[in-house]
């Protein structure tokens, strides 16, 4: 395999990169650190429960959950060895993660890399599932579950995803309920595992003071040619409209908390485009809800909100939602106070002023050159722009070409206040 | 093998420095931390008056005006934070600062970081003698209903109720948030005097770690200083040896769905001791890592739990153990605990077990040194004890032997059992 070099002056930053002949893609970022952090991933998430190979004729569904709960079972060995020790006898340790569209799988390693890179592809493509490890795992991702259900903020979030999209499957959370696990078999998971396991819809990204050589040869050593079908997944049409504006529950919390979220209708976009996007989002949450804004101050000195009223903005292809999050005795105010200041902003009523402007641009410049400082979260934020077909090192980059225009442009296209939906967790009345 | 190159130094004014050298990050991280004894009166104080810093200063009037500040001098970050470590009540004033080089018109983004963080911590704005009845007003009841709010995180919650129980009548069970008849009793007057007492009086040690230089950091921070006249006052020793009479078992419920299992023992150690590494290693073992006997066992074997692990807190000479559990399996997993207690006591931990443990603690050591963010707070949390140093320990970590995990299980006295449950 070759690595192509690239640079980013202006960070002192550079990465190589390349495709495996395995058909497995390949990210280094070379940093002078002794923490090696190695993500080993597949675009495969809990969004992805209807899916084919170009090998198979018919669409197949699964039970929700099960990217989930196979990033569990893969730590388990055929020989009985357990993998978080095999890490830890190395001088590494080892987690994985599963979101919408991901599951990775890595380790932070201060000593012995490249056995611990060997251990990482090792125990990725080797599944092993039996009807009783199945069953164990059971128990565990059950208390998982239990323990999301008593969070009033996962649950919130959660409940906006089903009051925002009626179809697309990112409403669907991303561990299942207790009841779809139960449905989980080992042959499902093995269904699974062989359409999204394949190396040509994987990614490795290290991050540390590796080599390209070094790298190569345990890929050669480790990895065999992936199955050169293609996947395609069913991603329903979503409509451009919510499901519910309101939905709440109660919790023991002191105080009402709140998620208010307004769904994106802007896709189809390139690899710069889809950043723009999110920095024109992360602008106008600064600018229109940030602490230095008008509306923030104006609402904290009422005491509608706290300093824990926070906006953010989470996309990726086929989805996209801005976020406000807080703590208030009367969110129903605050959900209206947040569309009127919308409204004032895109009808001109209030503008932007280019000394504002320019703050923000900074404030946004100076995360991304920190976000250039540990290793780990450098592979983590890599994979999420590569995952969404974008890539990190734009970021200084597009920001810097970002007007005033574009700000109006995005208020107009994106900020349609009769997609918004509120979901609150309250108190039981005394 | 590597070194960090710390050194400490006093200032003037009663301020102590510790310059850290680090050109790995994009970052300089300056954390100024002030140490007051611990009591109800004082954490709930010092909460309050991180709040009200940063509604305004002399400088900077608004809540808007210091975030507009702040966001211009390229996004700097400042925190203002209190709580307890130990029978220490720590105020913490951290800064963080993108560093020069990346500065797109050659600002000197330190030095006006630590001028406006000044600025807000040690200049507020006030009236007549008193912070301003408004801001005091606000922030009384946002400190108010975050208190309140600490139900809302059922593990952290459960440890808060934990520990208010295990060390009843002593001074680390007080809430490091605060309490809520302290917060009535204070008024905007009473609070401005002990902040200003509390900059006068506290301990004061400053941490810098990052890429500038030594004698300009010495000098930025001694000039800030240069308007409060400092007379620091010693702590008083703080407890770490309490011997249980008897174990107490507390049941509280909530209506939620999962339950919260604690075990807490007296540990009598702490970061001074030259047993301290060997109590990490007993740690390491029993809970302290995914290789452990609790994770094996309780989770992966008997599938009882998500999360399991102990803790060592050594501010206090606590050991402690958590599982998030279904409400029928409190008895089901303590006595798989216990047999595991039991294992570690009768030294049946094989060779693997000991190497996995050593290197995992190795390997987190190391982690540390890379992580410029957490440097400052690793080594002030072990302030009194200058020996330790995060590479020296992951060498020193190879000699503890298995006799030693023995001495210290066999050491440890139960005190606590607390279980957060639902009500049905």
């Amino acid at each position: 395999m070759e690595f192509k070099k690239r640079t980013s002056e202006k960070l002192s930053e550079s990465s190589f990169s390349g495709r495996h002949e395995s058909g497995l893609e390949v990210v280094i970022i070379p940093k002078k650190q002794k923490t090696v952090y190695a993500l080993f991933a597949t675009k495969y998430g809990s969004m992805d429960n209807t899916f084919k190979t170009s090998k198979n004729s018919d669409y197949i569904s699964v039970p929700d959950g099960i990217a989930h709960f196979l990033e569990h079972k893969l730590f388990e060995n055929e020989d009985g060895s357990d993998t978080f020790s095999r890490f830890s006898a190395l001088g590494a340790s080892a987690n994985a993660y599963t979101s919408n569209e991901v599951t990775a799988y890595l380790f932070s390693a201060t000593e012995n890399y490249y056995e611990n890179l060997e251990v990482l592809l090792n125990f990725v493509t080797h599944p092993y599932f039996t009807k009783e490890t199945v069953d164990k795992e059971m128990g565990i991702i059950e208390q998982e579950l239990k323990m999301y259900e008593d969070n009033p903020y996962r649950w919130m979030y959660q409940e906006l995803l089903r009051c925002l999209y009626e179809k697309n499957t990112v409403n669907i959370a991303v561990g299942g309920t207790v009841e779809s696990i139960h449905e989980i078999t080992p042959e499902i998971l093995y269904d699974c595992y062989n359409t999204f396991y394949n190396l040509n819809n994987m990614v490795l990204i290290v991050c540390g003071d590796v080599t390209e050589d070094k790298v190569k040869e345990v890929l050669d050593k480790s990895l065999k040619k992936g199955d050169d079908s293609y996947i395609e997944k069913k991603i329903p049409e979503e409509p451009r409209s919510i499901v519910k504006k309101y939905s709440e529950k109660v919790f023991p919390v002191a105080h009402p908390v709140f998620n208010i979220g307004l769904k994106e209708c802007d896709f189809d976009l390139d690899e710069r485009k889809y950043i723009k996007r999110e920095f024109e989002h992360m602008i106008i949450g600064e600018i229109l809800f940030g602490k230095s804004s008008d509306f923030y101050n104006r609402l904290y000195s009422n005491g509608l909100i706290n300093q824990k009223f926070a906006t953010s903005y989470y996309a990726s292809r086929t989805w996209g939602h801005f976020i406000a999050s807080g703590e208030s005795e009367n969110p129903e105010k605050v959900f209206e106070e947040i569309g009127k200041e919308i409204d004032l902003w895109k009808q001109g009523k209030k503008e932007i002023n280019q000394k504002d402007f320019e703050r923000v641009k900074r404030v946004f410049y100076s995360s991304n050159v920190q976000a250039w400082n540990s290793t780990s979260d450098i592979a983590e934020t890599y994979l999420d722009y590569y995952i969404s077909g974008s890539d990190m090192f734009l970021l200084t980059e597009v920001l810097g070409e970002i007007t005033v225009e574009d700000i109006k442009r995005r208020l107009d296209t994106s900020y349609d206040t009769s997609l918004m939906s509120m979901c609150v967790a309250k108190p039981e009345k005394e | 093998m590597p070194k960090i190159e710390k050194s400490t130094t006093k200032l003037e004014n009663g301020v102590t420095l510790s310059y850290i050298k680090d050109e790995k990050y994009k970052t300089n991280y300056t954390n100024i931390y002030f140490s007051l004894p611990l009591d109800k009166h004082s954490a709930t104080s010092a909460s309050l008056v991180a709040k009200i810093l940063k509604r305004g200063s002399v400088k900077f009037p608004s809540m808007a005006e210091i975030n507009s500040a702040l966001d211009l001098n390229y996004a700097t970050t400042l925190t203002l934070s209190s709580g307890k470590e130990g029978e220490k009540e720590v105020f913490l004033v951290s800064v963080s600062t993108m560093k020069n080089a990346y500065a797109i018109n050659g600002e000197d983004v330190f030095k006006t970081g630590i001028e406006i963080a000044f600025d807000v911590f040690t200049n507020p704005l006030t009236k007549e003698g008193a912070f301003i009845e408004e801001f005091f007003e606000s922030e009384k009841k946002n400190l108010r209903d975050s208190i309140l709010s600490q139900i809302n995180n059922k593990a952290s919650y459960s440890r808060t109720r934990f520990i208010k129980n295990m060390c009843d009548g002593e001074k680390y069970a007080v809430n490091g948030e605060g309490d809520l008849e302290v917060l009535d009793s204070l008024t905007p007057a009473s609070l401005l005097t002990f902040f200003k007492d509390m900059i006068k009086t506290a301990q004061c040690h400053v941490y810098f770690v990052g890429d500038e230089d030594e004698d300009k950091v010495k000098n930025v921070i001694n000039s800030a200083f240069q308007s409060i006249k400092r007379t620091p006052v010693l702590l008083p020793e703080e407890k770490t040896s309490v011997t249980p009479k008897e174990v107490k078992d507390v049941t509280e419920k909530l209506d939620i769905n999962q339950g919260h299992l604690w075990i807490g023992y007296r540990a009598d150690v702490n970061y001074s001791d030259e047993d301290y590494l060997k109590y990490v290693m007993f740690n390491m073992i029993l809970g302290g890592d995914v290789s452990s006997k609790m994770f094996m066992n309780i989770r992966e074997k008997m599938s009882l739990c998500y999360t399991c692990y102990s803790m060592l807190d050594a501010t206090k000479g606590i050991f402690a153990a958590y599982a998030g559990i279904a409400p029928e399996n409190k008895e089901k997993t303590l006595d798989a605990f216990f047999k595991e207690v039991e294992k570690v006591k009768s030294g049946e931990i094989t060779e693997e077990e000991m190497w996995d443990a050593k290197k995992a603690y190795v390997n987190r050591m190391y982690e540390i040194c890379d992580n410029p963010s957490l440097l400052a707070p690793w080594f002030h949390i072990r302030e009194n004890s200058p020996m330790r140093d995060p590479l020296k320990d992951a060498e020193k970590i190879k000699e503890v032997t298995l006799q030693d995990v023995i001495d210290v299980a066999n050491k440890i006295k139960l005190d606590t059992i607390y279980f957060l449950t639902s009500k049905n």
